[in-house]
């Protein structure tokens, strides 16, 4: 009997150990770098993990000053907002089409946007960047906003079909016996059902374009356009081994991502995983 | 009352407007760039019609061999580690282990992080001088290894940077699975400890079965994601040193950007493009998702 208890001790203990070694893993980068992002480099070269006597802020001044971290932070902001905005409504509408609306080329049409998900962002935008150069969009934010909401559709568009799938039409149904228009039935009735997935997706969306380095790198020529995760592929050679203000961006950088992640959690999860899980 | 539903008008006014976008933005310039790929084009000027010579020379291009490699290793890193760890965790996690709510926010946190950051985070970790790994080896009085730069060593770096890869994405498939474990009825776990089953047997025949969907799926995020590994490093190490961390796509964006052999890059991106049409088809044969509808 006590073999047993002591048995179930130990391998509970032995679980929580190599729980928390791998919550160390994850996390302790994170405080290494938000400890470090407050010492001078003296200090970081001398003891990497000693915690500063003297916390500074020199390198979050340097950061946002040399390297215009506001701008980056704005232009991320804005780009997302926009495309994230105008992907929901344009995927709620194509969803509410395909769904809802009886006709034969659904389907198809379905398929087409599905068939996005297969393909990687790579075997577009060579061509793209050279049509956006020609009629002058990679000047403008919008050579940026545009090419998000098409590659954000296809996946909004699947999570926001199989939601409606499980809205019944009685309501619609009703409210167009009372004769109400479509677009009103669409607005104010089968909308305001959508609700949660349009949450999921939002988010979703929003952090996905936020991390988005390729399309960015790419298409942005003009310095003052970058996204933040393009401002992290210029610091280490604006710094070399200035290694403060570097771990100050980063420190603010993530900052923003948890953030978002605290306050959205759950929409965040729901959004990455719904795919998967129903599939 | 049909009748609405049928309406002409409105299906434009629904569809059009995405669809239009989508075909312009999306489809329009993946068949320009297959077009593109016949070429020897540099971006600006005319191009010159060469057939399938770029492809052919792509067959012979030891970097671009060698970013194949890469995303192959990468591909079975990730594999080995996502496939298990991550199950493991999720079954831990499920069987009521206190602070359960702490560890999943926690775990998760990387997936949430631009790989672009992360990249460049664990750079610095990887910093011969003032980095953790370092540290750790140098308190531990293995000098001569603390001094040894993972990332500026050809034979290390992929795998250093496949390590990276697997760390942000290990708590992403910890979730998935989790999701999966929670669905299997509690009833099932009593029922098998009556019939005297230790944990390792109920794993094994219980809970194993039922995820395999949910396995199915990551094996197709793992493959694709292998193959569109850029950001991380693209940032940490650039493809170096000399192409030893190259995969397909930063291969694909040095031709393009500072060779400008832009066609040539087309080819490679339509082969991405075949591999990951090809990879998602396979793995998903019964493709379920149409009749969602």
């Amino acid at each position: 009997m006590k073999t047993e208890i002591m048995k179930k001790i130990i391998g509970k203990l032995l679980l929580y150990i190599i729980l928390i070694t791998n919550l160390i893993f994850c996390v302790y980068p994170l405080l290494w770098m938000l400890i470090n992002s407050f010492k001078r480099n003296n200090d970081i070269f001398n003891n990497p993990w000693s915690i500063p006597l003297k916390p500074t802020f020199e390198g979050y001044m340097q950061a946002f000053t040399q390297v215009n971290v506001g701008q980056l932070i704005f232009n991320s902001g804005f780009v997302c907002v926009i495309a994230g905005i105008a992907c929901l409504v344009l995927s709620c509408m194509v969803a509410y089409g395909i769904q809802r609306m009886q006709w034969r080329l659904n389907k198809i049409v379905f398929m087409i946007f599905l068939a996005g998900l297969m393909v990687p962002v790579q075997s577009v935008v060579l061509p793209l960047y050279t049509t956006f150069v020609k009629i002058g969009l990679n000047d403008t934010r919008w050579g940026l906003i545009l090419p998000y909401i098409v590659t954000s559709m296809p996946y909004s568009i699947l999570i926001l079909v199989g939601f409606l799938k499980t809205v019944p039409r009685e309501m619609e149904e009703s409210a167009a016996i009372d004769g109400c228009s479509l677009p009103r039935m669409f607005l104010q009735i089968t909308m305001p059902l959508v609700k949660p997935a349009i949450a999921t997706i939002a988010i979703y969306n929003f952090v996905s374009m936020f991390n988005e380095l390729f399309l960015a790198l790419v298409i942005e020529d003009k310095q003052a356009l970058y996204t933040l995760p393009v401002g992290a592929t210029m610091f280490r050679g604006l710094f070399a081994t200035d290694y403060t203000p570097m771990f100050a961006f980063l420190t603010v950088t993530i900052a923003i991502s948890v953030l978002v992640y605290s306050i959205f959690q759950k929409q965040i999860v729901a959004g990455l995983t719904a795919g998967a899980i129903k599939g | 009352m049909e009748k609405i539903y049928r309406s002409k008008r409105y299906i434009a006014l629904f569809i059009l407007p995405g669809l239009l976008l989508y075909v312009t933005i999306l489809f329009i310039p993946i068949i320009q760039s297959i077009f593109l790929s016949f070429y020897k084009w540099d971006g600006m000027s005319q191009g010159l019609f060469i057939g399938f010579k770029n492809y052919i020379n792509l067959m012979h291009d030891n970097i671009f061999l060698l970013a194949l490699k890469n995303n192959f290793i990468i591909l079975i890193m990730s594999f080995v580690v996502n496939l298990t760890v991550p199950v493991f965790f999720a079954y831990v996690i499920s069987r009521s282990v206190k602070g359960s709510k702490i560890f999943r926010t926690l775990f998760f946190l990387p997936v949430v992080i631009s790989s672009a950051v992360v990249g460049l985070l664990w750079g610095f970790v990887f910093d011969v001088r003032i980095g953790i790994v370092h540290g750790i080896l140098g308190a531990l009085g293995l000098n001569s290894l603390a001094q040894f730069d993972l990332l500026g060593n050809t034979n290390t770096v992929i795998y250093v940077v496949g390590l990276v890869a697997i760390w942000q994405w290990l708590g992403y498939f910890m979730i998935l699975f989790l999701a999966g474990i929670n669905g299997v009825p509690e009833e099932m776990y009593e029922s098998a400890k009556l019939d005297g089953a230790g944990e390792f047997v109920i794993f094994r025949k219980i809970v194993l079965p039922m995820i395999t969907p949910i396995i199915k799926v990551s094996c197709i995020f793992i493959c694709t994601g292998a193959l569109k590994t850029f950001d991380i490093i693209y940032v940490m190490t650039g493809g170096g040193p000399i192409h030893a961390s190259e995969v397909i796509a930063t291969n694909l964006f040095d031709d393009a950007f500072h060779q400008m052999l832009f066609g040539y890059s087309c080819a490679i991106s339509t082969v991405m493009l075949i591999i990951s049409i090809g990879l998602t088809l396979i793995i998903n044969r019964k493709s379920m998702l149409v009749s969602e509808i």
